[in-house]
């Protein structure tokens, strides 16, 4: 058959069902084998002339704000509950710190700032007077019905705070609050028991939102409803637990022309790598990646922003000090000395991050300066001496041939638990992990109930908490541990109420808790945020605990 | 035939109450205090201890598991000890979204496997039989979480595109929810299709030796005729009792799916609640699913009697 009759003839013939059949189920699997394997489109090409600008607390951009557009967000967990009282999860954080207002709030530099309340003095060392704004309405949601907010809300909702039930998981900050009294209805006026250094800051603390009583009373609870004075405003009912909800702008919020924008978009993606897809698509308007996620994240999206924070998350080892081994504080020096808490940085977190001693180095105002914790034992670059030395402390203490411990741990701290038992190989130390889940993990850590133990806890923003969980009569106390004199410092650190005492005391307990070792304190590390090129006037403060209200002032590009 | 299906329907109460004495056995076995969990790191033992009476956690199992169970018969499944918020709204709020997946799963699953099966079946040996094993192997060796995250960081990465964030149910917005929904049932779907592509075939091939085939051959029926009509119903029973146990799995095995493409499903919710020591809440949806896979076999079994009409039940 001649080629062109070959062709008209093939038209015209009725293509068979099992033809049509056995051609499309050819290239049905031949899709998807293709697919499979992966041979598509290369992204390559894409120049990373990345100029990706790095920001420490400073707006992104000039221009004058424009109003509207909606931020699209994710929480990195999903919020179970979102009780500001009684909640602290980084999930949760993403309404409340939206919804509800506060008396004061933590300024960029870890500064408290005035809030709701218009001043506030000092007039004793245990009394503190707040005067409040005039005219702040809760939002237009029942039953609050955007009632004005007054002094009484403000004691309700420091009662609700200290609440004397367990999953207040704040109360132990406002244990030497006293009293709170209303002389009238602009006017609040706390004392407390002993004369308190971090009060200010536990009044700025980002979960100390002001409630109006109807809304506790008419829910029972402010699990899934967040009606305050905040910037943004949550409808009621409209909170899904696993799936997000939508914030909108609040018109009627005290600080006049903000918020900028319409909303606030909250979508709980629980999957890490899903969410930097969804910022790669553009759904997303922020992600927080780690270091190396944005080194792939940025060839793709070039004109992000980057801001970098100091976190507040740190790396401890614990030890606990009513029992051999660790009651002989030799032992302890001799861990703080063999632990080399530079190349576990390196390795978790490719460095970015500086190290610790008993407060974290981002809490500039309070830590050790890093020049003078880099010369501490066990800091220093020297580990062939370091662990020498820990050998003889450990011969010393009557281990020269090191002993056994167990650990419990959990998957989430299974790396940095890794490292550190290789690195306590070393000095004979020999660590035996008893792998659990994480719950149950924070519970043993919680009750003192282990020998050995490293874990990435949560950090504070005043020294207090950082330094009361070595206190011999505190509950946080998960190390057993005992010391009068250590006990005495750390009073005198919270009992200062100038702020220069307050500092010199502050230093002078965590130079001597490192002479003796409770825990280990290992490294804080760097957190960024990546926003797209549109979201405009992004600021991030010095540390995870401050500037709650960073989409207040944000404003988006967009047409 | 009611007899029947009565009969089955009134088997389903000691499954279930098989079921629910050994959920409420295990998740109360498993170490881990869901109190340390709600009252974080300062509370006191007596703090801890006051609040584990309030969630009702003090009482002798026996106890619990009684006061429990009588409620569940009043159908009240409790509240989550972790929301606060009635476990039975949160089970019906997510039952639809893993229901949905489970069965554009199935369809996924059907529209490869079916066809890809009876060719096979009837070039056995021939290059395309060998490609759509080959195929099979494939995908019933991928795991399914790479697959479910290759479909969101590759479209992103090519196309700058990932399904719209935000779960939004089938009946405010069919359009969107299929886009959601469409990606983890196509991973999840590949993967089981390859199962039921082999089952279809090794069902016809053998169904295909018959005499009855034999003799529609020699009337000379079309092929399609032969196969569709006469062998594909023959060979459909096990096929069937495939769907169904993969149905069942499917409920509860779309947790990483649901993860991945952040699908308010069942799966997730067991997950999370089993995490947080969540007793109501896993308890309650354990009993759902076990029930669901209940009524699924016993639908598999009646579709049975309209398949193969020798089939009685009496």
């Amino acid at each position: 058959m001649a080629d062109g009759e070959y062709w008209s003839d093939f038209l015209r013939r009725r293509v068979s069902r099992r033809r049509m059949l056995k051609g499309g189920t050819v290239a049905g699997m031949g899709m998807v084998a293709a697919s499979l394997v992966g041979c598509g489109g290369d992204s390559g090409g894409t120049k990373s002339s990345a100029t990706v600008a790095t920001s420490q607390g400073t707006p992104a951009a000039a221009g004058e704000p424009k109003r509207g557009g909606i931020f699209n967000t994710s929480p990195t967990a999903d919020p179970i509950s979102i009780d500001p009282h009684t909640e602290t999860s980084s999930g949760s954080m993403a309404v409340t710190f939206m919804a509800y207002s506060k008396l004061m709030k933590m300024g960029p530099n870890l500064d408290p700032q005035l809030d709701l309340a218009e001043s506030w003095k000092q007039l004793d060392q245990k009394t503190y007077e707040f005067k409040l704004r005039q005219g702040v309405k809760f939002h237009d949601i029942a039953p609050a019905n955007g009632r004005e907010m007054v002094a009484d809300d403000v004691k309700f909702s420091f009662d609700r705070m200290r609440t004397n039930k367990a999953e207040f998981k704040r109360k132990h900050l406002y244990e030497f609050l006293d009293g709170i009294e209303t002389p009238d209805k602009y006017t609040v006026r706390f004392t407390t028991k002993i004369p308190f250094g971090p009060f200010i800051n536990y009044v700025a603390n980002n979960w100390a939102a002001i409630v109006p009583k109807e809304a506790v009373e008419q829910f029972g609870d402010l699990k899934n409803n967040a009606i305050g004075t905040g910037p943004f405003m949550l409808k009621p009912n409209t909170w899904q637990r696993g799936v997000g909800g939508k914030l909108d702008r609040n018109p009627n919020y005290f600080e006049k022309g903000l918020p900028y924008i319409d909303g606030i978009n909250l979508a709980v993606i629980p999957d890490a790598s899903t969410r930097l897809a969804a910022f790669r698509s553009k759904q997303l308007d922020i992600c927080a990646p780690t270091w190396e996620e944005w080194e792939t994240l940025k060839k793709d999206v070039p004109e992000a922003v980057v801001h970098t924070q100091h976190g507040f998350y740190q790396a401890n080892v614990g030890m606990t000090s009513d029992k051999k081994p660790f009651n002989d504080v030799r032992v302890r020096n001799a861990v703080a000395l063999a632990l080399d808490r530079q190349e576990v940085l390196d390795k978790l977190y490719q460095g970015k991050g500086k190290l610790n001693g008993p407060i974290a180095w981002g809490l500039e105002k309070w830590a050790i300066p890093q020049d003078e914790l880099l010369k501490s034992p066990g800091y220093g670059k020297n580990k062939t001496e370091d662990i020498a030395k820990a050998k003889q402390l450990l011969a010393d203490a009557g281990y020269p041939n090191g002993f056994k411990v167990t650990s419990p741990t959990t998957a989430l701290y299974l790396d940095l638990s890794t490292i550190v038992k290789d690195q306590m190989k070393k000095v004979g130390i020999d660590v035996q992990f008893e792998m659990l889940d994480l719950g149950a993990t924070l519970a043993k850590l919680y009750a003192a109930d282990y020998e050995f133990i490293a874990w990435l806890g949560n950090g504070y923003d005043d020294p207090y908490e950082w330094l009361v969980q070595m206190h011999s009569k505190s509950s946080a106390n998960r190390f057993k541990f005992s010391d009068p004199k250590a006990d005495d410092l750390i009073e005198k650190s919270y009992m200062a109420t100038d702020e220069k005492e307050r500092q010199k005391a502050v230093l002078e307990a965590q130079r001597y808790l490192m002479t003796v070792n409770p825990m280990c304190w290992l490294f804080s590390y760097d957190i960024y945020y990546v926003v797209q090129p549109w979201v405009k006037n992004y600021k991030r403060g010095a540390s995870a605990m401050t500037d709650a209200y960073q989409d207040t002032t944000v404003w988006l590009d967009k047409k | 035939m009611r007899q029947y299906i009565l009969r089955r329907l009134v088997l389903l109460v000691p499954v279930v109450f098989g079921v629910s004495v050994l959920v409420f056995a295990i998740i109360h076995l498993i170490p881990g205090d869901i109190a340390v969990i709600l009252a974080g790191s300062h509370a006191s033992a007596a703090e801890l201890n006051d609040l584990r009476t309030r969630l009702g956690l003090n009482q002798p199992l026996p106890v619990q598991y009684v006061l429990w169970i009588w409620n569940v018969l009043h159908l009240d499944f409790g509240k989550s000890l972790i929301s606060g918020g009635p476990v039975i709204n949160e089970i019906l709020r997510r039952l639809p979204v893993t229901l949905e997946l489970a069965l554009l799963t199935l369809v996924v699953s059907l529209v490869i496997a079916i066809p890809a099966g009876i060719i096979s079946a009837t070039r056995q040996n021939s290059k395309i039989d060998y490609l759509a094993r080959f195929v099979s192997i494939f995908g019933l060796s991928i795991p399914g979480f790479w697959l479910g995250t290759l479909l969101i960081l590759l479209p992103s990465i090519w196309f700058r595109w990932t399904p719209p964030i935000r779960y939004v149910p089938f009946v405010d917005d069919p359009l969107v929810n299929l886009q959601q929904v469409f990606m983890p049932a196509i991973a999840m779907g590949a993967a089981m299709s390859a199962v039921m592509m082999r089952m279809t075939r090794s069902q016809l091939l053998e169904v295909m030796r018959h005499d009855y085939i034999r003799t529609a051959w020699a009337k000379g029926l079309r092929e399609r005729v032969v196969i569709v009509k006469h062998a594909l119903k023959n060979a459909m029973i096990p096929i069937i009792t495939i769907l169904g146990n993969q149905f069942g799995y499917l409920m509860g095995g779309t947790v990483i799916m649901e993860q991945v493409f952040s699908l308010p499903g069942v799966g997730r919710l067991m997950y999370e609640s089993i995490f947080f020591r969540d007793y109501p809440m896993v308890q309650g949806n354990v009993l759902f699913i076990a029930t669901i896979f209940v009524g699924v076999n016993l639908v598999v079994d009646l579709i049975y009697a309209w398949f193969d009409p020798r089939i009685r039940y009496t």
